[in-house]
């Protein structure tokens, strides 16, 4: 049985945070050039007492209203973040209660961050192929910004809060396609909040490793060696070859990188999907809320590829219908 | 791999088209050379000459010319 997906949805917190604000932050940042490489002006951050659950509900709320889906139908419920509100419970669990999911839903958290959307997509599509689930909902969520310390410039330029929801059923208006599915845990200490489990150490709240710690060139040059052979193997996978895709839709982790990788894989600008700049990067949010404004459009086979943390990859074709 | 090729190769990696370098420029002290340059260097240094350069390391010369220099001795 093949597996569709149906909608996104989205939702952006109301607090927005400029370029100008960073810059009043660190009046002694020459933060101008920075800006501009990283192709970023404004980032959605979280309430203070905004939450992953809070965020999770008002996507799946949008959902219900652009859809006018009866949430009875849902069947099996997937939230992907790694700020969960609660390590146990299941924030899944809160969320299923708050919108009123059926009790004979499934609903668990997924912790993978910008691969996520390609790693929840690859779950949805295989319960729905499989005639486990007839309708998933896939919920993104996060709220990195409440894990980046208030020193840390370059991580508060770099990432923004957002959710979304998706809709994986047995028809709709993308096909998904194969995917292809990587892993490099001898990098799991690039992006890292080191204080973040069982092995915590520190007791004095300004520790930086209570905080996200990103090595920068190390994720760039994992990117630069690993996306570009990722593609090759999808579109092999999928039997295509890159002049069919119509739309690459990349994990927006900042402008500087994807042109980057757009040039080295040599990909044409005009189907090298850049949405970003007043969002930041959303973590696993970032493709859906990237490809939202084109979901009606014209193209017939996108390429979704997340990429980041963990190290994880993954990439999917989806194939208009 | 000559030095003017190399020299070419590193250029071919700034934003701008129009900086002029060659193997006196101190690179780590121009202009145009910020935390995101070194990245897009470092990786063509590992696609040429299969070395993966510390960015540490890769700030550490004084010019393009040392920088080859050291790459065509320690190259795999």
């Amino acid at each position: 049985m093949k597996s569709y997906l149906k909608h996104i949805s989205v939702y952006l917190p109301d607090k927005n945070v400029t370029n100008d604000d960073i810059t009043a932050m660190f009046p002694t940042w020459d933060s101008a050039k920075i800006f501009e490489k990283v192709g970023i002006k404004n980032r959605h951050i979280a309430g203070s007492s905004e939450g992953v659950a809070d965020m999770a509900v008002a996507a799946i709320k949008n959902l219900q209203i652009e859809t006018n889906i009866d949430l009875s139908q849902i069947d099996y419920f997937l939230l992907c973040t790694q700020s969960p509100d609660y390590q146990i419970p299941t924030t899944a669990c809160i969320v299923q209660h708050r919108v009123g999911l059926r009790d004979s839903c499934g609903a668990i958290d997924i912790n993978q961050g910008c691969s996520g959307y390609i790693y929840g997509l690859s779950l949805a599509s295989a319960l729905v192929s499989s005639g486990a689930a007839n309708n998933v909902l896939l919920v993104t969520a996060d709220v990195y910004s409440k894990h980046i310390h208030n020193t840390d410039k370059g991580n508060i330029s770099l990432f923004g809060d957002a959710a979304t929801a998706s809709l994986i059923s047995s028809n709709g208006k993308y096909e998904i396609g194969k995917f292809s599915l990587g892993t490099d845990g001898s990098g799991y200490d690039k992006l890292i909040i080191k204080n973040s489990g069982l092995f915590s150490k520190s007791k004095d709240q300004d520790d930086p490793e209570n905080y996200l710690f990103m090595d920068g060139a190390a994720v760039f040059d994992f990117t630069a060696k690993r996306i570009p052979q990722l593609i090759e193997e999808n579109l092999e996978l999928n039997r295509l070859v890159k002049d069919d895709i119509d739309l690459f839709v990349f994990h927006q982790a900042n402008t500087f990188m994807l042109n980057f990788l757009r040039n080295r894989i040599k990909i044409a600008k005009n189907k090298f999907l850049i949405n970003m700049e007043n969002y930041g990067n959303t973590v696993s949010s970032s493709i859906p809320l990237a490809f939202q404004d084109s979901f009606d459009g014209e193209s017939k086979n996108v390429m979704m590829v997340g990429f980041g943390v963990g190290l994880s990859w993954g990439a999917v074709i989806l194939f208009k219908k | 791999m000559e030095m003017q090729d190399f020299i070419e190769k590193f250029a071919s990696q700034l934003e701008s088209q129009d900086i002029e370098v060659n193997a006196e420029t101190n690179y780590v002290k121009s202009e145009f050379w910020d935390s995101l340059t070194a990245m897009v260097v470092k990786v063509m240094i590992d696609d040429e000459f299969g070395i993966d350069i510390p960015v540490e390391k890769l700030n550490g010369f004084n010019s393009i010319g040392s920088l080859f220099n050291y790459l065509e001795e320690n190259k795999k």
